[in-house]
């Protein structure tokens, strides 16, 4: 399409009383193209200007901790003495827990919205849950913060204490209501819709004859789902995993409002922390040296890197899982 | 009904254990179901039943009270809400709209056209603090104040991949033999691409701007290190400039009821409106984003 779109063709005039035209419209297709790539290279600039301002702001702190920031522990703003490992720490934890949390959920809400509920239902039922996802992360911090840690904090942890903080270390901490727990819970809460709108997608892209074939071999539907559905949209299914791993990763309000503030390696479920992201926002504005303030631009450069990672990541696999099985995008 | 060992079974599994798993499954499933809904429900009724209280045209119309006092409103937060979201579309929606018109219409497969869809693919997904920092650098420190104009900047930025990416796909499902129409009756490239294409995916592109302004619209973090908040009007472009969520984050953290009551008020009507928007919206181009003509 696009080089018959190239209408230049040396050799070949085009009939008569069209040439103005057909010259007018290469000059405006040259100031289109010229446009469209001015647009495309301010973009691409922008984007190394800001890889280029995260490393030349990280650069003192650098110099000064080497890559040994991302394994030390201690934060100290008086001494100037700062480690990362608590927050890369925090970081992965409450990911990866909101990650089994929301995943888990989401996979088996998206199968009982595209196999189980009736027609008339499933677009309605799936609209709803993808509403949480208009909701924005600060009104989810507002949510964990006046509600659901309250609920912890009088209920629920006091709870986990008597049954079972004598029994397992991990669950014997302050019963503080915000912490590690009620930011892992929040930020589940926030992924749910991403991971039940992205493998509704996949699921539905499974072919009827699919279905149809394994139930006329005489299976469950139940059956249909674990041994044809899900395999067949496992790539969807990961890729929608992915990406929600790439958000709980960035996520930086809703887990600043939750997880309480604290520079320790987590020990319980009940702890207070930071993660990568919520240490930026919620210290940047009481930075009281520029050694502290390169050291948050750090904390900045880790978290975007991880998060980078995962993204091209992410869009590696889906691009060549899509590749092997014919489609090209 | 009596199990036979030597019935054939789908994928080796004896006949009482299929309808075990067919329960199991179809159970757990259906209260995966009940909790997102039940989450959904929970969150918007405590909205709802905390905030309305909260909303009434002085809470419009206000400034913000002395700390802690009954009364006053949200109106400056309100108002460089607005400016910030204007701010952040006059950024983020061409050039985003363009890249999206590049990479679908004119790039092909080339290196450089791959290297921009992988930006893209990539920056979709930057943790929007880091917009926050990017700009804190080159505009707050420079200027020496932070500012809407930053503010928008940075929430532009956030804009942009999220913008191209949408306009790349929507163009996409417009099909070619629109494109091969235009072009046989002799029209350039920019007047097939302007004046077919684009009106083709209309419905969808204007979906994709709504959806990244309502983005944006929510993004707090990036603000923090940008626009910082105020509690009255702004004095201008340069100035420190409040947005509703900025709002909503202090009266959360602060202490006293009456700032809880209104952190609900603020929320339920940024909510109602960014799910109002999306589901008009909706209605209006009825999951249609392409029309072919």
């Amino acid at each position: 399409m696009n080089d018959a779109a190239r209408v230049a063709r040396p050799g070949i005039s085009p009939p008569a009383g069209t040439r103005p035209a057909t010259w007018q419209g290469t000059r405006r297709d040259r100031l289109f193209d010229g446009a469209i790539t001015a647009c495309v290279w301010s973009v691409l600039a922008i984007f190394s200007a800001i890889v280029i301002v995260m490393i030349d702001g990280a650069w003192p702190a650098m110099r000064l901790f080497g890559v040994g920031f991302i394994v030390t522990s201690g934060w100290d703003p008086v001494h100037l003495k700062f480690g990362a490992l608590p927050f890369v720490v925090g970081t992965i934890v409450v990911a990866a827990g909101a990650m089994v949390i929301a995943g888990g959920i989401g996979l088996l809400t998206a199968v009982c919205v595209t196999e189980w509920l009736p027609r008339w239902m499933q677009g309605p039922v799936a609209y709803l849950i993808e509403l949480l996802a208009f909701i924005p992360s600060v009104v989810y911090g507002l949510f964990g913060l006046l509600v659901l840690a309250p609920l912890l904090q009088t209920t629920v942890q006091p709870w986990m204490l008597k049954h079972l903080g004598g029994h397992f270390e991990i669950f014997n901490g302050p019963p503080y209501g915000v912490g590690y727990l009620c930011a892992t819970l929040i930020l589940a809460l926030m992924l749910l819709p991403i991971v039940v709108a992205l493998s509704r997608e996949a699921l539905l892209l499974v072919p009827e004859s699919q279905r149809e074939g394994a139930l006329a071999l005489g299976s469950t539907r139940w059956e249909v789902v674990w041994h044809v559905i899900l395999p067949y949209a496992r790539h969807g299914v990961l890729g929608s995993l992915v990406l929600a791993l790439g958000r709980a990763l960035g996520e930086t309000m809703a887990v600043a409002m939750t997880i309480g503030g604290g520079y320790q390696l987590p020990r319980t479920v009940m702890d207070e922390g930071y993660t990568l992201a919520s240490v930026i926002a919620n210290e940047f504005n009481e930075v009281s040296s520029p050694t502290y303030l390169s050291a948050l631009i750090y904390c900045g450069l880790i978290l975007f890197v991880l998060t980078l990672g995962v993204n091209v990541g992410a869009y590696v696999m889906v691009r060549r899982l899509a590749g092997a099985r014919g489609f090209k995008s | 009904m009596a199990s036979n060992p030597s019935d054939p079974k789908p994928f080796g599994l004896s006949r009482r254990r299929v309808r075990w798993s067919d329960w199991l499954g179809f159970g757990s499933a259906a209260a995966a179901t009940l909790v997102s809904l039940g989450a959904l429900v929970s969150i918007l009724s405590y909205l709802i039943v905390h905030g309305i209280g909260a909303i009434d045209v002085a809470f419009l119309v206000k400034e913000p009270a002395a700390v802690g006092e009954r009364g006053g409103g949200i109106a400056p937060s309100l108002l460089g809400t607005a400016i910030l979201v204007t701010l952040s579309s006059i950024v983020g929606v061409p050039l985003g709209a363009a890249v999206g018109i590049y990479l679908s219409e004119l790039a092909g497969e080339t290196p450089f056209a791959r290297v921009t869809r992988l930006a893209v693919n990539t920056f979709i997904g930057m943790p929007s603090i880091i917009a926050g920092i990017f700009v804190y650098f080159v505009l707050v420190k420079p200027t020496n104040t932070f500012s809407a104009v930053a503010g928008g900047l940075a929430l532009g930025i956030v804009m942009v991949p999220i913008m191209a990416r949408t306009t790349e796909d929507v163009l996409r499902l417009v099909p070619d033999s629109i494109r091969e129409a235009g072009l046989a009756l002799g029209a350039p490239r920019w007047r097939v691409t302007m004046g077919l294409v684009l009106p083709a995916a209309r419905a969808g592109i204007v979906t994709g701007g709504v959806l990244a302004v309502a983005r944006v619209a929510g993004e707090t973090a990036p603000l923090i290190l940008t626009a910082l908040g105020n509690e009255y009007y702004p004095s201008g472009l340069f100035h420190p400039t409040d947005e509703i969520t900025l709002r909503i984050l202090k009266y959360a953290r602060g202490p006293y009821d009456i700032w809880h009551e209104q952190a609900y008020g603020a929320a339920l009507l940024l909510v109602v409106g960014v799910a109002l928007g999306s589901l008009l919206l909706r209605l209006s181009t009825r999951g249609h984003v392409v029309r072919s003509r």
